[in-house]
């Protein structure tokens, strides 16, 4: 799996997780970006326009769905997924699909799950 | 029993009781009336005879004495001797007269023997009666000597010879002859003959005494005593021996008057009496009789007194009595079931009303109240029930408001307590996300390398997806969001969940063939599904099984029945299964179920378990599909 061009933005405030589901991205042959909070996410994405957004939902400052939306108002095209939580909002959760969110996943995830999603999506 | 029975059956009972009583009453008084009657009409009927005979007698004695007077002895010993003296005496004591002799010459002789002094004495008397009595007491009077011949006359003769009749002779034989009664033609009315013989101081006998008696002075103080009893229905009747009517109601033309058609019954009878009789027009007739008996040394005539008396004279006083007893009786007794409704409508009535009101109370419907009532004591009740029912609804208000704020309490700290697993959860999946990464990335760079680490590895990624498992369920119990109902069909929802496990080899899952719609949260829906099939595996565990899921539609509810070959569910945990915290399982957390019940009961459903085979059924309303 060479994707040797291709940039994948990743934002989570667990600085942990970020570093683990980076590493497994990097592993796929993609560039990881990664941000910390909305603001960031938002900011970076500006930047460089990744091919692939993967966002965390729950973070200060800005959430995941708010990043999303000023993400998708700046690049209606930008391709984004959410790795949702139980206590997700679910108005939100609904304009963000009518707003062509792609897919959510699940915390926590496995490295399949990573690799296909990049595979599939990058 | 109703009370208005009650009341209607005792005032009903009371008034029959009231007219039986007087039914009976009534019949014994007639009775005793009767009784009374009689005694006192037979008191009547013998003494107006007595008086009769007495009156009789009187008269009978006044003549007798009358004989014994020296101006009738004189006379007729003086006229005696000139009988005996005179040229005639020799035929008179050889012959018949009416034979040898004619009348022509005979005549002139005896009235030129008549006594004048006698003659006047005779006609003095005949007029001291007449004034005394003020009617006509003797029609004739005459005396005679003993050859029959007229020595003085008071009134009225036809013959100067009376020795050829019979009564003469018979008075001169026994001493005293009454006749019959009969109609005197030449004084118009009844008279009676009274004869008697004349006897000197030594018995001799001198001459006879003729007195014509009318029945005007005979029965006038029976008639002042019929007089005296007359009633409109009571009256004073005399008869003769042969029950012919002498007097009823003033004297009768006798000798044509009828004999009395129930004479032979009071000739049969005793001397004083009475008879009972109903006449043509069905009249009850009650006859009090007293026979003559006579007077001192009057025989009598044996005549009878009746009193005729009709019964209806005093039966109808107490047949009036009785109607009146037995018409207030009816109206009582129609009164009294009138009453009984009238009750039943003012009282019952709202009394039923009442106990309905209680009961509606009782079962605790408040809002309530009683009907207006025209009764005051039965509005007082009607009144308090009022008060009651609104005093009851503001403690039940007050109770609710009470038992809703301890709930919002209780629900509210749940929620936080909800809030903060759900939350310390959520927070377990950053850093268990981490681990997991970090096992997959090593397992990833030392795959293969050594076969030790692979199985630690192994263990690790088992320990965290228990974990997860256990994560999930808390958070799926503590989240109680609002449902969001869409159209989904079961098929689809059962193939979710069925996707989201792993089931192992052993065991065959059955879908229902055919499909159904349902309005329900299809994510919580498959919760509900993941738990329930997860748990069937669970039961069947490492050996071969079956899961077999049906569904059908049943009485406006989808029905999904989820069943599997497994041990079944403890019998002392089966009624508490879907209690939080109870589990059969080692590694449960006991929510699994508890959480399903939630769900479906959000969706206004139910959720049961039962044995052999172990099968779990879901029922869901269709709603508006």
């Amino acid at each position: 799996m060479k994707m040797a061009n291709k940039t994948i933005l990743l934002v989570d405030d667990d600085v942990d997780l970020l570093e683990n589901t980076a590493f497994m991205i990097k592993s796929t042959g993609c560039e990881v970006i990664t941000a910390e909070n909305g603001v960031e996410a938002v900011e970076k994405y500006k930047e460089i326009k990744p091919s692939l957004v993967i966002m965390d939902i729950k973070m200060p400052k800005l959430d995941g769905y708010d990043a999303f939306f000023k993400i998708k108002q700046f690049d209606s095209d930008a391709k984004v997924i959410l790795i949702t939580a139980y206590t997700q909002d679910e108005k939100k959760h609904l304009k963000a699909k009518s707003l062509n969110l792609i897919s959510t996943i699940n915390k926590p995830y496995s490295f399949e799950q990573i690799e296909e999603i990049v595979g599939k999506y990058a | 029993m109703r009370i208005s029975l009650i009341m209607v059956l005792a005032m009903f009972g009371l008034f029959l009781t009231f007219a039986i009583y007087g039914l009976i009453t009534f019949d014994l008084s007639i009775k005793e009336m009767k009784n009374l009657l009689e005694t006192r009409n037979e008191g009547f009927a013998f003494n107006m005879m007595q008086d009769l005979d007495k009156t009789i007698e009187k008269r009978f004695n006044d003549f007798k004495e009358f004989t014994q007077t020296h101006e009738v002895q004189d006379a007729l010993k003086d006229s005696n001797d000139k009988f005996r003296k005179s040229e005639f005496i020799g035929k008179f004591q050889s012959q018949n007269i009416t034979n040898s002799m004619d009348d022509s010459q005979l005549n002139p002789f005896i009235q030129g023997m008549t006594d004048k002094e006698l003659t006047s004495e005779l006609e003095d008397k005949i007029q001291f009666y007449n004034n005394e009595y003020g009617y006509n007491v003797v029609e004739e009077m005459f005396v005679t000597n003993e050859f029959g011949a007229n020595v003085a006359s008071g009134s009225g003769m036809t013959d100067y010879r009376q020795d050829d009749e019979e009564w003469w002779q018979t008075t001169k034989n026994n001493g005293i002859f009454i006749g019959n009664l009969q109609f005197q033609e030449e004084y118009g009315h009844y008279a009676i003959e009274l004869d008697i013989r004349i006897n000197d101081e030594r018995g001799n006998f001198l001459g006879v005494l003729r007195v014509i008696l009318t029945l005007e002075d005979m029965i006038h103080d029976f008639i002042n005593d019929a007089e005296i009893i007359h009633l409109p229905t009571r009256n004073g009747i005399l008869t003769d021996n042969q029950g012919r009517i002498i007097y009823s109601n003033g004297i009768q033309d006798f000798s044509n008057s009828p004999i009395l058609p129930y004479f032979d019954k009071i000739i049969g009878g005793k001397d004083v009496g009475t008879i009972e009789l109903t006449d043509k027009s069905n009249e009850n007739k009650m006859i009090s009789y007293a026979k003559s008996t006579g007077y001192n040394t009057f025989a009598g005539f044996g005549w009878v007194t009746l009193i005729d008396q009709s019964s209806s004279s005093f039966v109808d006083e107490f047949i009036d009595l009785r109607n009146s007893i037995l018409g207030t009786s009816i109206i009582g007794m129609i009164s009294s079931v009138i009453i009984g409704l009238v009750v039943s409508f003012y009282i019952i009535s709202p009394l039923k009303d009442l106990s309905h009101l209680a009961e509606s109370i009782s079962k605790g419907k408040f809002i309530v109240k009683a009907k207006k009532s025209r009764i005051n004591e039965i509005k007082v009740i009607g009144d308090s029930f009022n008060e009651m029912s609104e005093s009851l609804q503001k403690l039940i208000e007050t109770e609710k408001k009470l038992a809703e704020s301890q709930v919002k309490v209780k629900n509210e700290r749940l929620a936080g307590i909800g809030e903060i697993a759900a939350s310390m959860a959520h927070n377990l999946k950053n850093p268990l996300g981490t681990i997991k990464s970090s096992a997959d990335i090593i397992k990833r760079n030392s795959e293969g390398s050594n076969k030790e680490i692979d199985e630690v590895i192994s263990r690790m990624n088992r320990a965290i997806d228990r974990m997860l498992q256990q994560i999930e369920d808390v958070l799926n119990f503590a989240r109680i969001t609002p449902i969001i109902e869409n159209l989904v069909s079961v098929k689809s929802l059962l193939n979710q969940a069925i996707e989201t496990i792993d089931i192992p080899k052993s065991i065959t899952v059955e879908t229902p063939q055919t499909d159904l719609f349902l309005k329900c949260d299809s994510k919580k829906m498959e919760i509900v599904l993941i738990n329930l099939i997860r748990n069937a595996i669970q039961s069947i565990g490492n050996n071969e099984g079956t899961i077999k899921i049906k569904n059908k539609e049943e009485n406006g509810f989808v029905v999904i029945e989820i069943e599997d070959s497994g041990p079944g569910i403890q019998e002392e945990i089966i009624h508490k299964i879907f209690t939080p915290l109870v589990t059969t399982k080692e590694k449960g957390t006991g929510l699994g179920l508890s959480t399903c019940k939630n769900i479906i009961e959000q969706h206004g459903g139910t959720i049961s378990v039962k044995n052999n085979p172990t099968t779990f059924i879901i029922k869901i309303p269709l709603k508006n599909k």
